[in-house]
């Protein structure tokens, strides 16, 4: 074990710094837990609810609502976020072993166990239950290693949750081994760490990478990890909460959700495994942390997706300038990129991006554009787009089950979607010179300011 | 005085009480018990689930079991087969 030198950030080094940015409110009147989610919706800024009506611990949500605050998380602008992701895989830092944090400060074990005691937000309408929405599930296989990944609990019992295990990922391959020898799978669920734990719980790291490495890397400091008490596993020492159990090998029997979902919508009732609880360990002043639906889940995702959307545009050979995601593309299902084009060159960047997963469809735009102002990329593609030459349709592509008009209940059992992909050359067309696309300015208008004037 | 432990018992027989006049879903019996404290209804969610497997139709409320509105043909929703 070793005494880490240099202490990384952690939520609370978050939640300050946010809130000296004019970034995060506290409200300090007492709340409800069931208003939780409709004063987040209405927020323009995080919410610390310092009170939560029947609860001892404070609630935080909206951390990562948009893409500019979780930029400033982790310490960076919107425009270099990504590209700090990609330096944190290129680079990452191995977490460091510890003998305790504060995350020891409180522990609950036995009978004492009680999610109760949790201020967990019913989030959505159609929600089947309350959701901890914000857990990082740590567990390992003895052949895959170690994974963290972001995965939804419903509350069941004071013991118990739902957790949804219907997407192909690593822990429910770790959990199909386990349910093969009918054993259960170990599990830590992580509440109230910082957004770069996050953004790398949110990846999908290739198979041998560590995502707290990777949450390192994002840091340029180890994550340090404590042991669990109960289950054989090691957790961030700075979180604000851990559940300890295990994921009983039931199989995907047990009732879970509905769920509004990342993509806006209320996705539907699922069958799942369950979750019992042995331990909780927290601070001795935890914070509870929500996560929000859908913006959150959107931009903790959208990072990875943007630097592997600059990897594959230089990959391309194409000098890209600027590349961003939308709210309403849900964050990386639509890309719009600003290129410094050399002839054929926005066709090569959408033959590029379309075949990132996830993405539908993608937007190339000439570098004179503001690709983060709406107005100016519908400019460009109402100036610079001729339909039948300019717009690509990619069919038969692979689509995600998330997304109804892919129709992925007419499927076989098993079979997964496909969908078109859509990419659009906004581009000035090779040809036709940029003199065309001078712009008016209005006259004098650096020579007088209206304030003068009101 | 009623203890802490009544007032939730007491929630949760009201809660199937509730369920036992028509499928109901989470939001619904918040809205039904909107003067019950928060914590009290997940501790009493929480007796009831322990005690009583709950079944779901097929726009995700919860029904007692073997009442008629139960779909008939058993697990509505998505199966966990990664589709």
């Amino acid at each position: 074990m070793s005494i880490t030198a240099v202490r990384k950030p952690d939520l609370r080094d978050q939640i300050r710094r946010l809130e000296e940015l004019g970034e995060l409110v506290r409200v300090r009147r007492e709340v409800d837990a069931r208003h939780v989610s409709g004063l987040l919706a209405q927020a323009k800024q995080a919410l610390l609810f310092e009170r939560v009506r029947g609860f001892d611990l404070p609630l935080v949500g909206g951390l990562a609502a948009t893409r500019r605050r979780l930029a400033l998380s982790l310490g960076a602008t919107e425009e270099d976020a990504a590209r700090r992701f990609q330096q944190a895989v290129e680079r990452p830092i191995p977490p460091e072993l510890v003998a305790s944090g504060p995350v020891k400060e409180v522990k609950l074990l036995g009978d004492a166990v009680d999610l109760t005691r949790l201020p967990i937000p019913f989030l959505s309408e159609k929600d089947g239950a309350p959701y901890i929405s914000s857990g990082i599930v740590v567990a390992k296989d003895p052949e895959y290693g170690s994974n963290a990944g972001c995965y939804r609990l419903m509350y069941r019992t004071p013991r118990q949750t739902s957790i949804d295990l219907v997407s192909p990922t690593d822990l429910r391959s770790f959990y199909q081994r386990r349910l093969a020898r009918n054993e259960p799978l170990e599990i830590a669920v992580v509440i109230g760490a910082h957004a770069a734990e996050h953004v790398a719980a949110s990846y999908r790291a290739p198979a041998g990478m560590d995502e707290l490495a990777l949450a390192g890397g994002l840091h340029g400091a180890p994550v340090p990890l404590v042991r669990c008490e109960t289950v054989d596993l090691a957790v961030p020492a700075d979180a604000e909460i851990v559940l300890e159990g295990e994921i009983a090998p039931i199989g995907w029997t047990a009732d879970e959700g509905p769920f509004g979902d990342v993509t806006y919508l209320q996705c539907d009732l699922r069958w799942n495994p369950v979750f019992n609880v042995k331990a909780i360990t927290m601070r001795r002043d935890a914070i509870f942390h929500a996560t929000t639906m859908p913006l959150e889940n959107i931009w903790l995702a959208a990072l990875a997706v943007e630097a592997s959307a600059w990897q594959a545009l230089k990959v391309a050979g194409i000098d890209v300038r600027a590349i961003t995601g939308t709210p309403g593309g849900l964050g990386f299902w639509k890309l719009i990129a600003a290129i410094r084009k050399r002839e054929g060159e926005g066709k090569n960047a959408l033959l590029a991006l379309l075949p990132l997963s996830y993405v539908k469809w993608v937007v190339v735009t000439d570098d004179d554009i503001d690709i983060h102002d709406p107005d100016e990329v519908d400019w460009a593609i109402t100036m610079r787009v001729q339909a039948d030459r300019d717009v690509l349709v990619v069919p038969d592509a692979r689509g995600k089950h998330l997304d109804p008009s892919v129709r992925a209940w007419e499927l076989p059992r098993g079979q997964l979607p496909t969908t078109a992909k859509l990419g659009i050359d906004a581009t000035i067309p090779d040809g036709i010179p940029p003199s065309m696309y001078e712009r008016l300015r209005p006259a004098f208008r650096e020579q007088v300011r209206l304030e003068d004037y009101l | 005085m009623e203890s802490d432990e009544q007032r939730v018992a007491a929630l949760a027989e009201r809660i199937v009480e509730r369920l036992g006049a028509g499928p109901a879903s989470f939001y619904d019996l918040l809205g039904h018990f909107a003067n019950a404290e928060y914590r009290d209804l997940l501790r009493a969610w929480g007796q009831v689930r322990e005690r009583i497997a709950l079944e779901r139709d097929e726009h995700g409320n919860y029904l007692l079991p073997g009442s008629p509105a139960a779909a008939a043909d058993g697990h509505p929703g998505s199966g966990g087969d990664g589709r």
